[in-house]
């Protein structure tokens, strides 16, 4: 468990209207990538991010089968970005409170991306086409071990 | 021998996904089972089975693929928000050749642009096999299918002979730059010509803009219209938004930890505001760079491959209407030029100062800048023998002839500048009127006294 690794920043960052992206990989080491939604720290640490269940049968097959993880998140306003790489610890059907998370998520996610030029109709048709219409979302709840400063330039790759 | 993968759905078919719009996202894993995921800007479709991936930031990833080389790449179609997964498999790495090239032109100018040119540097551009191409989940039904562009050869056509009925340059400019917008749609466009020296591109005309912008000049090398001309290349920028936002975050970093080659300034591009997406198109003759052709749209996205290849073909078209136009204009110049109008009637009973420095070449009137160079030196001595003599006729070829001027001899932008200068003082004066009365021969309407100080 990982209680504060994240520091404030970093939280109001994973809160904010950022692009989400969770990566696994399978047994013989071939990744797989899905764009998650509404993740939230939770009050012992762990994260929480949203998958769609149909996008998502690969990404599920993996964190069954070796658990690792990572999430990359990205601003679309100043391009800042971290990764945090951990471990599933559960996968549980989304409940009514992480779609309301999520639905916030993606408007917050809406209103970065229209204030750079990408219409609103794309976004919305993004996620819907990664979730469902009616979304059919996961839970996924996961550990994590290690921050990454990934925004372009000298400092990307550092471990926060 | 391995045969070529086959792609679910082919690369041809989501070429929009490949123009750097919408970020996409490489995840690769380490010996060690880490996964690992880093935004691109930009992937690069090479061919029906290839992409590739600039090398420049992301070295985890590169240290990744060297230990394991499959990857998977989301792409998404900023048109209608599908996404792809593309599972890749790393091939090798260009430093030299056609698609570096490419590559490199188009990061060259934005670095330019963006003042970044001593820290964006492209180390190679990685080339991956796709070994499958398909919907991330739901292929939903597309209300807003690509258009396709049946009609272009029609409207070539169309635009062939609107452009051949020109027949000196100034028509042919704003006649040119309105076919683009009528035919094509391209409703904000403006055109740049070399100066003597080859140093410096300044707008001739436009179309679409609130303010004109003639006479606006860029570095040839500097920007993305700068580099496009100095390199000879077509260079089409999807999201410049994106790419400002990008180079600015990169720069932050580089001025916090003080690392990498000194920062220059950020360079205004000219144009649009909101200009998102940029198409700026060389205009050669026998490899001589002749103008250049800029398109514009606040829209991310709006110039696709098809538009580069349209262009393409419009530029040669122009490229020899204009060359042609050059040699009618100097082989028909008229030495002799009729009596002038009698010198002091005057319309208004107002007086204006007109100065003039010789340091550039610049010419203020009434402290207002109208314009400077070699076009500010020819509107000078205008106005100085229409001020001894009275004369309001003139021959370029007298122009071209005087050697106080000191106009090179070959591929001088006698006509370009008389353009220039016109435009200028259309929009900036009105009571110095400076007309083409026929072919090779303008007429100076002044309508108020002038005061002449040369400075």
């Amino acid at each position: 468990m990982s209680d504060c690794l994240l520091n404030d920043q970093i939280r109001g960052f994973l809160h904010s209207g950022v692009a989400v992206m969770m990566g696994t990989r399978d047994a013989d080491l071939i990744p797989e990538a899905i764009r998650g939604w509404g993740p939230v720290e939770t009050a012992d640490g762990t994260i929480n991010v949203c998958i769609g269940l149909a996008a998502g049968q690969k990404t599920l097959e993996n964190l069954a089968d070796n658990r690792q993880v990572t999430l990359a998140l990205s601003s679309p306003l100043n391009y800042a970005q971290y990764q945090i790489k951990g471990r599933c610890a559960q996968v549980v059907e989304a409940n009514a409170e992480d779609v309301s998370r999520v639905e916030s998520h993606r408007e917050a996610f809406i209103i970065a991306c229209e204030s750079i030029g990408t219409a609103r109709s794309v976004i919305e048709r993004l996620y819907l086409q990664d979730v469902g219409d009616p979304p059919v979302l996961v839970n996924v709840r996961f550990e994590p071990e290690q921050i990454f400063n990934q925004t372009p330039g000298p400092t990307a790759g550092n471990s926060l | 021998m391995n045969q070529p993968s086959r792609p679910t759905v082919p690369l041809v078919d989501i070429a929009s996904c490949f123009e750097g719009v919408i970020p996409s996202t490489i995840c690769s894993c380490a010996k060690d089972g880490t996964p690992n995921l880093t935004y691109l800007s930009i992937v690069h479709c090479i061919d029906a089975n290839h992409v590739g991936l600039s090398n420049q930031f992301f070295n985890k990833t590169w240290k990744n693929i060297q230990e394991n080389p499959r990857a998977q790449v989301i792409v998404c179609k900023p048109e209608t928000g599908d996404q792809f997964r593309l599972d890749l498999r790393y091939e090798r790495t260009v430093t030299e050749g056609l698609v570096f090239g490419r590559i490199k032109t188009r990061l060259d100018a934005i670095a330019s642009q963006t003042g970044m040119s001593n820290i964006f540097k492209l180390r190679g551009v990685d080339i991956y096999e796709v070994l499958d191409c398909r919907y991330t989940a739901f292929p939903l039904h597309s209300e807003t299918a690509e258009i396709e562009s049946g009609d272009d050869v029609l409207a070539l056509d169309a635009f062939m002979e609107r452009i051949s009925t020109s027949t000196d340059l100034d028509s042919f400019l704003d006649e040119s730059l309105k076919a683009l917008s009528a035919l094509f749609d391209y409703d904000h466009s403006f055109l740049m010509v070399p100066d003597e020296q080859q140093q410096n591109l300044f707008t001739i005309a436009s179309h679409g803009f609130d303010a004109s912008g003639v006479g606006s000049e860029v570095c040839i090398g500097e920007g993305i219209i700068g580099v496009a001309a100095k390199q000879k290349t077509i260079i089409r920028i999807a999201s410049l938004a994106r790419d400002v936002v990008f180079s600015r975050a990169v720069r932050s970093g580089v001025e916090l930890h003080g690392v990498g080659g000194p920062l220059e300034r950020e360079i205004a591009l000219p144009g649009l505001l909101s200009g998102q997406s940029n198409l700026v198109v060389p205009i050669l003759a026998q490899d001589g760079l002749l103008g250049v052709l800029c398109l514009q749209s606040p829209v991310p996205g709006r110039f696709r491959a098809s538009d580069e290849r349209l262009m393409r073909i419009v530029s040669r078209h122009l490229a020899a209407r204009m060359a042609l136009l050059h040699v009618q204009e100097r082989t028909n110049s008229i030495t002799e030029v009729k009596p002038t109008s009698p010198q002091g009637i005057f319309r208004s009973h107002r007086e204006s100062v007109v100065r003039y420095f010789r340091a550039d070449d610049s010419i203020f009137i009434d402290d207002g800048y109208l314009i400077k160079g070699v076009a500010g030196k020819i509107f000078w001595k205008l106005l100085k023998i229409h001020g001894a003599t009275g004369r309001t006729d003139f021959s370029n070829k007298e122009i071209r002839l005087d050697s106080s001027l000191n106009l090179p001899d070959f591929k001088d932008n006698l006509e370009s500048r008389l353009i220039l200068l016109r435009r200028r003082l259309a929009e900036r004066c009105d009571f110095l009127v400076l007309s083409r009365v026929s072919r090779g021969q303008i007429h100076l309407d002044v309508r108020r006294r002038l005061i002449l100080e040369e400075l």
